[in-house]
């Protein structure tokens, strides 16, 4: 997601998560994650934006994530599957988005993110 | 949906052509296995009062993502991404999440009630890769998502009204769509254009009044092809689901 009025100019990536409150759903039991689900995360390893999800896993109280995403790491069964609990189990409950680059809020409530933008906004959509 | 109009008379529904396009949909339809609804044992009746209630258009979408993902086992395996416009009830997310365990699914809807329901109907039916934003559209998807999407579901707001009724998050912007039912559909096309994978494929509800051939050379113009993948009489409407596809360049 991201902030696509021009104020933003490109630059409205990541939005900065300020959690008031986060649901984790399970543990990150190993023996719950399957192979299904490490066949899940490897499939979304080339399309995810590692240094924007290490932001937003800290945001939400995750510090652990590495840096950088390494080959070894990308074919580590463990990490993978602590990965799917990141991805799949983390959910932003209650808080606010924030455009870095324009200062806009969007708000979180009950898991559903309200990116409706103002009539004058929609003016200067980019696509 | 509703009965507001008349059924558009036959020799009103294109080129012969598309007229040979719709009998081809028409006979898919009938051989399609119908879908199995997903569970929406959530819901009560009142929850209709504010979202729009699965209907004849919902029925033709999902079975013509199961026929047409049937047949293309290989967008089944290899989508990552799935997002549906305007999910309302979330039964075309859901029905499509479960046969493409391995995406992740995006949702929009301006109605806030719509994506309320929507995260329950997955999550009464054990879909649990879902994401849900009120926006426009996927306006705030366009720049991360970018030729991203593999598979896009969209079930517009098609009933011809006066343009005026085509406002407020509520319940009447489920069906109120405008001039010939095309408001929210023409805005749509440029995005869908855009966020379209290499081999992604979007299914699109229309009904004849929204003259889907002329919406046909609008995406074809933007490098899609689109044509009617399955097609059904509901009451006073025909319904298609139309499919797209980006044109493949051809080599020299
Ligand atoms: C015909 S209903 C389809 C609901 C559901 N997807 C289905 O197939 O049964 C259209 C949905 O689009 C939503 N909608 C209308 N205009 C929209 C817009 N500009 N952006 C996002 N969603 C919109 C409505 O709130 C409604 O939930």
């Amino acid at each position: 997601m991201r902030n696509n009025t021009k104020e933003a100019d490109g630059k409205g990536f990541p939005l900065r998560i300020t959690a008031v409150e986060v649901r984790v759903v399970d543990n990150p039991d190993a023996t719950n994650v399957g192979q299904r689900e490490i066949d899940f995360v490897k499939n979304m390893l080339p399309v995810l934006d590692w240094p924007a999800l290490v932001q937003a896993a800290s945001q939400l109280g995750i510090p652990t994530l590495p840096p950088q995403l390494t080959e070894q790491l990308a074919q580590d069964p463990a990490f993978l599957q602590a990965l799917y609990h990141i991805l799949m189990n983390v959910h932003l409950v209650k808080g606010m988005l924030t455009c870095p680059a324009s200062g806009r809020e969007f708000p979180v409530t009950d898991g559903i993110v309200n990116m409706m933008l103002e009539e004058e906004e929609c003016e200067r959509v980019r696509v | 949906m509703t009965d507001f109009h008349p059924l558009r008379s036959a020799n009103d529904r294109g080129s012969k052509n598309w007229e040979q396009l719709n009998k081809i949909a028409e006979k898919r339809a009938k051989e399609a296995s119908p879908a199995t609804m997903p569970s929406l044992d959530h819901a009560t009746m009142s929850d209709y009062g504010q979202v729009y209630e699965p209907s004849d258009d919902t029925y033709l979408l999902i079975d013509g993502i199961q026929s047409d993902l049937t047949e293309n086992q290989s967008i089944a395996k290899s989508a990552r991404t799935i997002l549906e416009l305007g999910s309302g009830n979330g039964v075309p997310i859901t029905f499509c999440s479960k046969l493409v365990p391995s995406a992740l699914a995006i949702a929009t809807d301006i109605n806030p009630n719509a994506l309320a329901f929507t995260k329950k109907t997955a999550m009464e039916n054990n879909v649990t890769k879902l994401e849900t934003i009120q926006c426009d559209l996927a306006t705030p998807l366009l720049e991360s998502c970018k030729q991203r999407i593999d598979i896009i579901i969209f079930n517009p707001p098609y009933v011809p009204t006066p343009d005026e009724e085509v406002s407020g998050n509520g319940i009447e912007v489920s069906w109120a769509g405008g001039e010939r039912g095309r408001l929210v559909v023409d805005r749509a096309i440029p995005q869908i254009a855009h966020l379209l994978s290499e081999n992604g494929v979007c299914y699109m509800i229309t009904v004849d009044d929204n003259e889907p051939e002329e919406i046909s050379k609008m995406f074809d113009a933007l490098g899609i092809k689109m044509f009617p993948l399955v097609r059904r009489r509901a009451y006073n409407e025909y319904l298609s689901v139309q499919k797209l596809v980006r044109k493949k360049q051809t080599k020299p």
